[in-house]
């Protein structure tokens, strides 16, 4: 359950990281900081059970690759450097999920 | 001047997540307040910081100073356990957003 949460947080991290570059107008700014508080929101939840080292750090990573993900899918350049360093970034997100117990903290 | 509004920016982060925590875990609700003028004053130094460091280096030392640091508070102030298969993910991800912001 805790991951589901720090992954939709992580999402939703993406959607206003992205969303930022676009804004213009209140209502935007409104929407980019509700999204914010949400997402932070949720990983405060995580916090009864995962320690704050793991949550924070795999959120942020959540969010680092799907901001990263979403550049290429908008045509940014990627290199074969970039990906090396992706696939470290995936491997310790997925291995942080793997090596850490529910509630042991 | 612009590295030191950089690690002011980091230890801002640290201190930000760090409160987080109060918030939840022991519900309180003041907590919120320097949380958000926290998250504030570390976007604002890090955009000046940016004008003078490369952006990608500027938010790749951001996001390092903030996870070790944030791993440092979870050990020693919050008493929570960390174990090294833990603290090796941890270094990867690390590296791994560095890698990224500085390529």
């Amino acid at each position: 359950m805790n991951w589901i949460l720090i992954i939709i947080a992580g999402v939703l991290e993406v959607c206003w990281a992205t969303f930022l570059g676009y804004a213009d107008s209140l209502f935007d700014w409104v929407l980019v900081a509700g999204l914010m508080v949400i997402s932070f929101w949720l990983v405060t939840l995580t916090f009864r059970t995962l320690s704050v080292a793991v949550a924070y750090t795999v959120f942020v990573g959540i969010g680092t690759i799907g901001t990263y993900l979403f550049g290429i899918l908008s045509g940014e350049p990627f290199s074969i450097k970039q990906l090396f360093f992706f696939m470290l970034l995936v491997i310790g997100v997925l291995g942080m999920k793997f090596t850490t117990k529910e509630g042991d903290k | 001047m612009a590295w030191i509004l950089l690690m002011i920016a980091g230890t801002e982060e640290v201190i930000s997540v760090s409160l987080l925590k109060y918030v939840h875990e022991y519900r309180k609700k003041w907590p919120v307040f320097i949380i958000v003028l926290g998250y504030a004053l570390s976007f604002t130094c890090m955009a000046i910081a940016m004008k003078s460091i490369t952006p990608g280096v500027a938010y790749a030392v951001w996001t390092g100073m903030g996870s070790v640091g944030i791993t440092l508070v979870s050990y020693f102030w919050f008493k929570e356990k960390i174990y090294l298969p833990q603290v090796i993910c941890l270094s990867l991800i690390v590296i791994g957003i560095a890698g990224l912001k500085l390529n």
